[in-house]
């Protein structure tokens, strides 16, 4: 069992490991010859992230064997975070070994290395949701909606109607209304079964949209009252999946 | 007190916020002895309202409630009611420890001992039916649910554990898990920074949780026979125990000859004031209710003002803020869904 991986942007990797951290403490990659992927819950299991990268992504990929990487998402970043522009990143993990190496190609060639976390378990399975609207977006555009939202709420109210989608919140402290409508420029797709709307945490929605920083594109899919799911494509065919559960007003 | 089973358990160190989203019944005696025990001044003095009523109970429960609802965590408090007959020996031994305590105390109050005025005052604790009612109505006025057990409140909490009804029991002593809890939590009312007894040093208190499965597996013993170790190692019910007989003793015994009825043969200087078998029965079949009804409600303001600032003195802006942390947490606890209703 040994893999290596080298992936072209080390700060692309950063802010997924960034983003990751924000939400859970400890998870497994698995790598296999198909590619990486990570699915994990948060611990209050309001959230879930949904992560998968083929090998077409990276410039080089070998993995003969499936292989899982438990890390610490806390120490994980910490070195992550070291990465600079034009730095790659090489993953390696060689035979027998406990710990992966991190190395940063750029000016100099940095290695670190990570000890490596036994997490069993079985693989979870995704939310089942009938998504009644899907509509594809500009990720920043949406990160700009959640932060005028903050201004006055705590959380967000997604409502999806025939011709727009809209991001409303509201408290004493005052309104807040974003629409986006195809006219605008930043709603690419709109797919309507029928009007929906739910609420969800901005604490959530905030931390998920710090992986705006490597997709331009986000699609969100939602139902009433039900979970909501942020999707990103990321390069070479890759995608991040955020779930959400919704909070619901008795 | 409860048995001591100390080393045998294995003990998971987890996150509060692992627990956001679940019901967990508090040993509501436990909690408020701890509280008694830790919200004291320097010299052991209990906090009191300007009447000399004591007040660390009422204090603790409000404000580490508050931070459990905080951390999403939905709790009921699960009160003792009447102790089972033959629990009376441990009880006498127990008023007895108090009162030479509380002696002690005097003794170091008069020689300006103040550190160990505190040490003998934290032992002296005893909580008094008014203390309780006083609890309870300050629950009420929460809008946190409590249950009145029959009998034993750690038997009813395991109950609602085992029913489904709550996801673990909160307690420091591990005798839910004789009751059949299948998660215990311990730690929970204590989780922070904690000064040393009699050090000044501080040290990180995390919560811990507690498999009964895990501890079954790992002990490679039934339910029954772990009731059976725990009788020997002395419970409640016979707090004398075996002379000689500690946690890995009795494991073995059990382990060597498969119950408790076989290894007492062999054990021939053991005494019990009660039959054993009874003991057995009071943690296998304990008696508990199923009358009782879990919601939680906006916390009372007015009426919280009203007995804590009028009636005990508290700060007024405490409360006030307080009071405005429960609503705020108490509206996300409600409202905020988990992603498990998806799976299915």
């Amino acid at each position: 069992m040994s893999l290596k991986m080298v992936f072209s942007d080390a700060r692309q990797w950063r802010y997924l490991v960034d983003t990751f951290s924000t939400l859970i403490d400890e998870a497994c990659f698995i790598v296999s010859p198909e590619g990486v992927k990570l699915r994990a819950l948060d611990p209050s299991r309001i959230a879930m992230i949904d992560f998968f990268l083929p090998p077409e992504a990276f410039e080089e990929f070998e993995c003969t064997e499936e292989t899982r990487l438990g890390v610490n998402f806390d120490d994980f970043k910490k070195i992550m975070r070291r990465g600079k522009s034009k730095d790659r990143l090489e993953l390696e993990l060689g035979e027998s070994d406990r710990r992966i190496k991190i190395r940063f190609l750029g000016r100099a060639i940095r290695t670190f290395s990570l000890g490596l976390l036994d997490l069993g378990g079985e693989e979870l399975p995704l939310p089942k949701v009938p998504f009644t609207v899907r509509a594809k977006v500009l990720s920043d555009t949406m990160k700009e909606a959640l932060k005028d939202a903050e201004i006055v709420s705590d959380y967000v109210r997604l409502e999806g109607s025939e011709d727009k989608l809209s991001v409303k919140a509201s408290s004493d402290r005052g309104n807040v209304e974003v629409d986006f409508t195809p006219e605008s420029g930043s709603l690419i797709e709109l797919e309507v079964k029928e009007p929906s709307s739910a609420s969800y945490s901005l604490d959530y929605l905030s931390d998920m949209m710090k992986a705006s920083a490597i997709s331009d594109i986000l699609t969100i899919e939602f139902a009433t009252n039900k979970p909501l799911a942020l999707t990103f494509d990321l390069p070479g065919g890759g995608r991040l999946t955020f779930f959400l559960a919704p909070r619901i007003e008795s | 007190m409860g048995v001591d089973l100390g080393d045998l358990v294995p003990k998971k160190v987890i996150e509060l916020g692992e627990l956001r989203g679940k019901v967990i019944a508090i040993d509501a005696y436990n909690a408020l002895y701890q509280f008694l025990a830790n919200i004291r001044q320097p010299d052991g003095t209990p906090l009191m309202d300007s009447r000399g009523n004591i007040t660390s109970h009422l204090s603790g429960l409000l404000y580490r409630t508050i931070n459990l609802l905080e951390t999403g965590i939905k709790p009921v408090y699960v009160f003792d009611g009447k102790p089972p007959e033959v629990k009376e020996l441990e009880i006498l031994r127990r008023i007895k420890l108090k009162e030479e305590a509380a002696k002690k105390y005097e003794e170091a109050l008069a020689r300006g001992d103040y550190e160990a005025a505190r040490k003998y005052a934290v032992r002296t604790s005893k909580l008094s039916t008014e203390m309780v009612n006083d609890a309870k109505k300050l629950l009420d006025l929460m809008g946190i649910p409590w249950v009145q057990a029959p009998s034993e409140g750690e038997a009813q909490a395991a109950y609602m554990v085992k029913r489904g009804d709550a996801w673990a029991a909160a307690s420091q002593d591990y005798d839910s898990l004789l009751f059949g809890a299948i998660r215990l939590i311990r730690n929970l009312t204590i989780t922070g920074r904690r000064k040393l007894p009699r050090k000044n040093v501080y040290v990180e208190v995390k919560p811990e949780l507690i498999e009964l499965e895990e501890v079954l597996r790992r002990l490679g013993i039934t339910h029954e026979q772990l009731v059976e170790v725990a009788i020997l190692i002395g419970t409640d019910y016979n707090p004398e125990g075996i002379k000689g007989v500690g946690p890995k003793t009795a494991l073995k015994l059990i382990k060597t000859y498969g119950s408790l009825e076989k290894a007492l043969k062999v054990v021939k200087e053991a005494k019990f004031p009660v039959d054993p078998m009874r003991i057995k029965e009071l943690f296998l079949k304990p008696s508990v209710t199923d009358r009782y009804q879990l919601t939680w409600e906006k916390p009372d303001a007015k009426g919280l003002m009203e007995f804590l600032c009028r009636e005990h003195d508290f700060s007024s802006e405490r409360v006030r803020r307080a009071i405005e942390r429960a609503s705020k947490s108490l509206r996300e606890i409600t409202t905020q869904s988990s992603l498990e209703a998806w799976f299915g």
